[in-house]
C-alpha cells in the first residue's frame, strides 16, 4: 500500500497537471452521464404530470431537453480528453520509471547474491512496469470520481427524500465493500504466485533458448520443457483465478445496481405516500439509482488486479531505493580529486586487502599488497580458482574488499568518482560479453562517438580488420547472442578492440589471448605491447607466452601474492602454458 | 445493416475456413496469426458460447424488471392507469435479481474457464516447438523469446476470456431489447435499430488500424525485452567502460517509443468507445425527448396508433442504455482482439522461424528411426560448410571408431568449433555426409544421436542450481558417489570444499560463482559422466587453465580415451602431445600431422 502510494505520488509529482486535471476531467462526464439519464426520466415524468393535467401546470420542455444535450455532449468529449490526457501521462512516467527500475538492478549487480537471474530481472522493468499503469488510471481516478459523485448525488437527493437517499448510499457501500474484499490476503497470495510463475516462466525459457547446446545434448530439454510447462500451469491457473474474481465482481456490480434501483424505489415510493416527496422526483430517483453503479463497473474491472499492482509497486520502489541510493553515492564521489600520476611513483596501490564472497566462504584474498608503479608491466599468475580475476575485479570497482585499501593516483578507489575511474583505468575482462547487435555498436560500446576509421584501426590492431572485412556488412554485420556467429577467439579479440578504443592510464587484462592459437597469439600480443606503451599493464595470465617483457611476475597462491623471481624457475615454468 | 451485423455475427462462428472461402470480394484476407488462432480455440468455441448464452440470458432478463419498474412508478404517478404495488414489485426485482446474479456468474464461469483451458493448450504447443529448435542457428534474443512466451501469449487471454463472450452476445442480447422496445414504440426501436448496426460497421474500421498499431506496439515490448536482458547480461562491461547512462537512454527511448505505439492504440479504442458513447448518449437523449413530448401529446406517432403511456416510456428509457451495453462492452474489448490476433501474428512469425530452423535431413522424419548401435565408427566424408557466404569447411573427411584420443588443431577461427557442430547435428552441412555405424546421422533421429555424445562445448552452459542439479543434466540418476568420482577426475573435487554446501551448493546463473577454469573442469565432470556416450567431444578443454592444471585435465582426456573416442579442439601443446592422432584444420580441410611435418613446432 505505501509502495503504492509512493509511485502515486511520484506521478502527481512528475505529472501534476495531468493529474488533477485528469482527476477533474474524468469528474464530469461520469457526472453528465448521471445527469443525462436523471434529467430523462424527471423529463418524462413532469412531460406525464403536465400531460395528465392538460398542461396546467408550466413546464419548460425546451429547457430540460436543452439540458438532455449538453449532458450527453459533456459526457462524450469529456470522457475522450480525459482519457488521453490521463494515459498519455501515466506512460510517460512509466518510460522513466523502467529506466529507473533499470537503474536499479544495476547498483544491485554489484553484490555477488549468487540467485539473481537475468531473466527476472528483465521481470522488474518489463512487467512490473507495466502493471503499474493501472494504479493510477484504473484505481486512483475511477475511485475518485465515483467518491465525489456519490457524494455529491446523495447531498443533492437528500432534499428530495432523505430515506431515498440513505438507502442510495448505503447500497454503494456495500457495494464497494464487496470489492474492497477482492483486495484480500488471499488474493494477496495468488498474486505472488502468479507473480513467481511467470518470473518462473521467463527464466525457463530464456534458460531453454540460450542454453539449448548443452541442453539439447545432456537431454535437459525435456527437463526444462517440463519446468516450464509447470511454470505455465501455476501461471494459469492464478490467471484463471483472476479472471474468475474480475468476472465475479462485474457481476456482483451488476447485481447491486438492480438491488439499488430496486430498494431506492421502494423508500421513495414511501416517502411519497408519507407526503414527503413530491410525485415527478420518483423516477429520478430510479434513473440515479441505475446510473450510479456504472462508476463501480471500472473499479470492478481492476480491484482483483490491485494485488498485483501492489506486488509490483513494492518490487518496483525497492529498486528504486536502490538505484537512488546508489545515485547519492556516485554524486558524493563525483567531486572527487583527479588521480595524479607521476613518473616514479605508484599508480595502483593494494594494502592488505581482504576479501570473500560471502561470510560463510574461505577467503579469496588474505593479506594482499600491490604497488605498480607508473609504466610498469606485472603478471599475476596462480592455480585456476585461486582468484586472479577477482583481484582484477577488485581493482576496477566491481566488488569492495571487506579490509584494507585500493589507491588510484593517490586517490582512495572508494571515493573515486565514476567516470575519472572508467577514463583511467580499462580492465579486458576474462569473460568477453558480446551484444546482441552490429560489431560497430559492440565497438562503440567503449567510446560513444568513435568515427568509423576509429574502429578499423582498433579492428586492426586487434588483429580482426580482414575478418571484418570479409564480411558482406562489414562493421554492420550483425552478431547473435553471446557473440554466436564469431569464434572463440574472435570475440576475445573483439573485446580487446573495444578496449583499444580508450586510452587508459592503467590496463588490467584477464588472460588475454586465451582461446587463440599460438600464432595469432603472437601478433595479438606484439600489438597489445605497442598499443601500451608507457602505460601501466597488469596481467593475468597462464601462458608463458604473454610473460615476455614482464617487468615483474606474481603469484597469486591460498590468498597470498608473492613476487616470482625472473628468470623463472623450471618449476615455475611447468606451471604456465606454452601454447 | 442487417447484413453488417451479420457479418460480425460470422466471425464469432468459429468456422474460419468456410469464411474464407465463402465471401468472394468481401473476404477481409485473415492474418496467418488470426487463422492460428480461431483454428486452436475451436475445441472450446462451444463451451465459450454456452457461457456467453447464460450471459446473455441474464442480461434479457432486465426486460421483466424494467417492466416491473416502470409499471410501479406509472401506478404512482398515474392511480387510473395500468400500475403495480411498489412492495411488490420490488420484491419481485429482487428475485428476479438473484436469478441474473446466478446465470451471469455461471455463464462467465463457464466461458472463462473454456478461454483459460484454450490458452494453456497454446503455451504448451509454443513450448513443445522451443525445444524443438535447432542450437547453432541465429535465434531472436532469447529475452525477446521469453518475451513472446510470456507477454504475447498472455496478451491472447483477454482475446478469449473477454472478447469471444462478449462477442457470442452480441448476436443475442440487442435483438431480444430491440424486440422488446419495438412492442412498445415502433418509432423507438427504428432509432435503435440505426444507431445499434453503426457500432459494428464503425468497429470494422477501426479495427483494421487497432491491430497495425497493436503489432507494433507487442513489437517494441517484445524488442525492449531482448534488448534488457541482453544489457542486463553484459552489465559487466557496460559498466567497466562506463556505458551504463547510454544504456538507460537506450530504455527510456524505448519506453517512450512504446508509449507512442500504446497510445496509438489506445486512441483508437478510445476513439471507438468514444463514438459509441455519442450512440449511446445520443439513443437515450432522443428517446426521452421522443417520450416527453408524446406525453405532452405534442408527438403523435411512433406507437401503433394508441398513445405512447407513462409506464412504456419509462421502460423504454429503461432498455435504451441496457440496449447499448453489450456494444459497448464489445467497443472495448475490441482493442483485446486487436491485440490478441497481433500477438498471435508475433507468435506464428516465431514458430515459422523456428520450424524453418530445423532442417529436415539432419532431424530425419521421426518415422523411420533405427536404434543407435552400441558401438560404430563416425565416418564423414567429402564435408562442406559455409556460413556467411563463407566456405569454413572445403572437403573434411575424418574416421574414427577405436578408443582413442584424437586432436583437432588448427588457427583462431579455422572451424574446430564449426565442425564439432556438424558432427552433433547443430549446423546442416552443404555436403558431404557424417555417418555412424555406416548409416547416415539423420536415421538415428536427431535427438538420440545428440544423446548419445558427450560434449564439453567452447562456452559450457551452466544453469543456476545446484552443483548436484547442473551434473546430474548428464545422468540423472547418479548417485553422490559417482559424482564425486567424476569431479576428482576433471580435477575439480576442490569445489566440493570451495563452494559452500558441497554438491548441494548453489552456483548462479550462467555458473556464476565459479572462476572460468572451474566452470570448464565442471563441464568436463558434467561430460564424463556420461557413460554411455558414443563419443566424447571437447572443444578446447584446457583454456583458462594453468599447466598444472592443464596436465591434468590431459591426464582424464586420456582416461576417458581408454573406453571410447575422444575428439578434442585445441592449440595447447600438452593436449597434442598426448594424443594418439593429431589432424590439423587448415583451409578447411583436415591433414593428419605427419603429412605436413615441419610445419610448425
Ligand atoms: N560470485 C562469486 N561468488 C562466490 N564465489 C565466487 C564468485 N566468483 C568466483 N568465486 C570463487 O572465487 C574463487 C576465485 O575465482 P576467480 O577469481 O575467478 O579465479 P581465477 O584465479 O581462476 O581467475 C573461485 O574458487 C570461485 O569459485
Ligand atoms: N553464424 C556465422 N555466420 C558467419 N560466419 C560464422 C558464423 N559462425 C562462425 N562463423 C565464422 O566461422 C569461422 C570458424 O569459426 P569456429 O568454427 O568457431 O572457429 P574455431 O576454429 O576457432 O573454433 C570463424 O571465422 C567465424 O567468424
Ligand atoms: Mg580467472
Ligand atoms: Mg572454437
Amino acid at each position: 500500500m505505501r509502495s503504492s502510494l509512493r509511485i502515486i505520488w511520484l506521478l502527481q509529482k512528475e505529472e501534476p497537471l495531468a493529474f488533477w486535471g485528469g482527476l477533474f476531467l474524468a469528474f464530469l462526464p461520469a457526472a453528465a452521464g448521471i445527469a443525462l439519464l436523471a434529467v430523462s426520466g424527471y423529463f418524462i415524468t413532469a412531460t406525464a404530470i403536465v400531460g395528465l393535467s392538460a398542461g396546467a401546470i408550466a413546464f419548460n420542455a425546451a429547457s430540460a431537453a436543452g439540458h438532455i444535450r449538453f449532458y450527453a455532449a459533456l459526457r462524450i468529449f469529456g470522457r475522450y480528453v480525459e482519457r488521453v490526457i490521463t494515459h498519455d501521462a501515466t506512460f510517460r512516467f512509466l518510460a522513466n520509471l523502467r529506466s529507473g527500475v533499470f537503474r536499479g538492478l544495476v547498483a544491485r549487480e554489484n553484490s555477488s547474491a549468487l540467485n539473481q537471474r537475468s531473466a527476472t530481472a528483465l521481470s522488474r522493468v518489463v512487467s512490473d512496469v507495466d502493471q503499474l499503469d493501472g494504479l493510477f488510471l484504473r484505481l486512483v481516478v475511477p475511485l475518485a470520481s465515483a467518491a465525489i459523485i456519490t457524494g455529491l448525488t446523495l447531498v443533492i437527493l437528500w432534499q428530495y427524500s432523505p430515506m431515498a437517499s440513505i438507502a442510495l448510499g448505503a447500497v454503494q457501500a456495500a457495494g464497494l465493500a464487496v470489492l474492497a474484499k477482492s483486495a484480500g490476503p488471499r488474493q494477496k497470495a495468488q498474486a505472488r504466485r502468479l507473480n513467481v510463475s511467470r518470473d518462473a516462466l521467463r527464466v525457463r525459457v530464456s534458460d531453454l533458448v540460450r542454453g539449448r547446446r548443452d541442453l539439447s545434448v545432456f537431454g535437459g530439454l525435456e527437463q526444462q520443457r517440463l519446468a516450464a510447462l509447470k511454470a505455465v500451469n501455476q501461471l494459469d491457473a492464478a490467471q484463471e483465478e483472476s479472471e474468475l474474481t474480475d468476472m465475479r465482481n462485474q457481476a456482483v456490480i451488476s447485481t447491486m445496481s438492480q438491488v439499488m434501483v430496486a430498494l431506492t424505489f421502494l423508500f421513495a415510493a414511501y416517502s411519497y405516500q408519507q407526503g414527503q416527496m413530491e410525485l415527478k422526483h420518483i423516477a429520478l430517483f430510479a434513473f440515479v439509482a441505475l446510473a450510479l453503479p456504472e462508476l463501480l463497473i471500472s473499479i470492478a474491472n481492476s480491484v482483483g488486479s490491485w494485488s498485483k499492482m501492489s506486488g509490483a509497486a513494492n518490487r518496483v520502489r525497492s529498486l528504486l531505493t536502490v538505484g537512488e541510493c546508489n545515485e547519492a553515492v556516485q554524486s558524493a564521489r563525483s567531486n572527487s580529486k583527479a588521480p595524479q600520476f607521476t613518473a616514479g611513483e605508484d599508480v595502483l596501490e593494494l594494502k592488505d586487502v581482504h576479501f570473500a564472497y560471502n561470510e560463510k566462504a574461505t577467503a579469496i584474498l588474505d593479506g594482499v599488497d600491490l604497488a605498480l608503479p607508473m609504466g610498469s608491466r606485472s603478471v599475476v599468475i596462480g592455480p585456476s580458482g585461486a582468484g586472479k580475476s577477482t583481484l582484477a575485479a577488485i581493482v576496477a570497482r566491481l566488488q569492495t574488499p571487506q579490509k584494507g585499501s585500493v589507491q588510484i593516483g593517490g586517490v582512495s578507489l572508494g571515493e573515486l568518482a565514476e567516470d575519472k575511474l572508467r577514463a583511467t583505468l580499462t580492465v579486458v575482462g576474462q569473460r568477453t560479453q558480446i551484444f546482441h547487435s552490429t560489431i560497430a555498436e559492440n565497438l562503440r560500446v567503449a567510446r560513444e562517438d568513435a568515427s568509423d576509421a576509429d574502429l578499423w584501426e582498433a579492428l586492426a590492431h586487434a588483429g580482426l580488420k580482414e575478418l571484418v572485412e570479409a564480411r558482406q556488412e562489414k562493421l554492420e554485420t550483425h552478431l547473435g547472442e553471446g557473440g554466436l556467429g564469431l569464434s572463440g577467439g574472435e570475440g576475445r579479440r573483439l573485446a580487446l578492440a573495444r578496449a583499444y578504443l580508450r586510452n587508459p592510464e592503467i590496463w588490467v587484462v584477464d588472460e588475454l589471448t586465451e582461446g587463440l592459437d599460438h600464432a595469432t597469439a603472437e601478433t595479438v600480443l606484439a600489438s597489445f605491447r605497442a598499443m601500451t606503451k608507457g602505460k601501466t599493464v597488469l596481467m593475468v595470465s597462464h601462458r608463458a607466452s604473454e610473460l615476455e617483457g614482464a617487468d615483474r611476475v606474481l603469484m597469486l597462491e591460498d590468498g597470498k601474492l608473492q613476487d616470482v623471481a625472473l628468470p623463472l624457475s623450471d618449476e615455475m615454468k611447468s606451471r604456465l602454458r606454452d601454447d | 445493416m442487417t447484413e453488417k451485423l451479420a457479418d460480425v455475427r460470422e466471425l464469432s462462428d468459429a468456422g474460419v475456413a468456410e469464411a474464407s472461402r465463402s465471401k468472394g470480394k468481401r473476404a477481409r484476407t485473415k492474418s496467418a496469426g488470426q487463422v492460428w488462432l480461431q483454428k486452436a480455440v475451436e475445441p472450446e468455441m462451444k463451451l465459450v458460447k454456452r457461457g456467453a448464452m447464460l450471459q446473455g440470458l441474464s442480461e434479457i432478463l432486465w426486460i421483466p424488471q424494467a417492466a416491473l419498474l416502470a409499471l410501479a412508478i406509472a401506478g404512482l404517478i398515474d392511480p387510473h392507469g395500468p400500475g403495480l404495488d411498489p412492495f411488490y414489485a420490488t420484491a419481485s426485482i429482487l428475485i428476479l435479481a438473484a436469478i441474473r446474479h446466478f446465470l451471469k456468474v455461471r455463464g462467465g464461469e463457464i466461458a472463462v474457464r473454456a478461454a483459460s483451458k484454450a490458452r494453456h493448450r497454446l503455451e504448451t504447443s509454443l513450448l513443445s516447438n522451443l525445444t524443438n529448435l535447432s542450437p547453432a542457428t541465429e535465434l531472436p534474443a532469447s529475452g525477446k523469446i521469453a518475451s513472446i512466451a510470456v507477454e504475447h501469449i498472455q496478451a491472447i487471454g483477454p482475446y478469449l476470456g473477454r472478447f469471444l463472450p462478449i462477442q457470442a452476445r452480441l448476436s443475442l442480447v440487442p435483438v431480444v431489447l430491440l424486440i422488446a422496445v419495438a412492442y412498445v414504440s415502433w418509432f423507438a426501436a427504428l432509432c435503435l435499430l440505426v444507431f445499434g448496426p453503426l457500432v459494428p460497421v464503425f468497429m470494422a474500421i477501426v479495427g483494421i488500424r487497432a491491430k497495425k498499431a497493436s503489432e507494433r506496439q507487442l513489437g517494441v515490448l517484445a524488442d525492449m525485452g531482448g534488448l534488457l536482458l541482453d544489457r542486463l547480461r553484459g552489465m559487466e562491461t557496460l559498466r567497466l567502460f562506463g556505458a551504463v547512462k547510454r544504456s538507460e537512454d537506450d530504455i527510456r527511448k524505448l519506453g517512450g517509443e512504446f508509449r507512442t505505439s500504446t497510445m496509438r492504440v489506445l486512441r483508437i479504442a478510445f476513439l471507438s468507445s468514444t463514438a459509441l458513447e455519442l450512440f449511446s448518449a445520443a439513443a437515450i437523449a432522443i428517446t426521452a425527448i421522443y417520450v416527453g413530448f408524446s406525453l405532452l401529446g405534442e408527438w403523435n406517432f411512433g406507437a401503433y396508433g394508441s398513445p405512447l403511456t407513462l409506464a412504456g416510456g419509462l421502460f423504454m428509457l429503461m432498455i435504451v442504455p441496457e440496449y447499448f451495453a453489450p456494444l459497448r462492452a464489445f467497443a472495448a474489448a475490441y482493442h483485446d482482439r486487436a491485440a490478441g490476433i497481433a500477438a498471435a501474428d508475433h507468435i506464428v512469425e516465431l514458430q515459422k522461424n523456428l520450424e524453418q530452423d530445423t532442417p529436415e535431413d539432419v532431424i530425419g522424419t521421426g518415422l523411420d528411426v533405427v536404434p543407435l548401435p552400441d558401438t560404430g565408427a563416425l565416418t564423414i566424408r567429402g564435408l562442406h560448410v559455409s556460413r556467411g557466404h563463407r566456405t569454413i569447411l572445403a572437403d573434411v573427411n575424418l574416421s574414427l571408431g577405436e578408443p582413442e584420443l584424437v586432436v583437432i588443431k588448427g588457427p583462431s577461427g579455422t572451424g574446430k568449433s564449426t565442425l564439432m557442430d556438424c558432427i552433433l547435428g547443430f549446423l546442416p552441412s552443404d555436403q558431404g555426409q557424417i555417418a555412424y555405424g555406416g548409416l547416415p546421422l539423420s536415421s538415428y533421429g536427431l535427438t538420440n544421436w545428440q544423446q548419445a555424445i558427450s560434449v564439453l562445448s567452447q562456452n559450457p552452459e551452466l544453469f543456476h542450481g545446484t552443483l548436484r542439479a547442473n551434473l546430474r543434466r548428464a545422468d540423472k540418476n547418479a548417485d553422490d558417489a559417482t559424482l564425486t568420482q567424476v569431479l576428482k577426475l576433471a580435477a575439480v573435487d576442490e569445489l566440493l570444499l570451495k563452494v559452500p554446501g558441497g554438491l548441494s551448493g548453489q552456483i548462479g546463473e550462467d555458473g556464476k560463482g565459479l572462476s572460468l577454469g572451474e566452470r570448464r573442469r565442471f563441464a568436463l565432470a558434467r561430460a564424463a559422466l556420461r557413460k554411455d556416450a558414443r563419443l566424447i567431444i571437447a572443444d578446447e578443454p584446457t583454456a583458462d587453465l594453468d599447466g598444472a592444471t592443464a596436465q591434468k585435465v590431459v591426464g582424464a582426456l586420456k582416461k576417458l580415451a581408454h573406453n571410447k573416442p575422444v575428439l578434442v579442439a585445441t592449440h595447447d601443446p600438452r593436449v597434442v602431445g598426448s594424443a594418439d592422432r593429431v589432424l590439423t584444420l587448415k583451409d578447411g580441410v583436415l591433414v593428419e600431422l605427419d603429412q605436413c611435418e615441419g610445419e610448425e613446432q
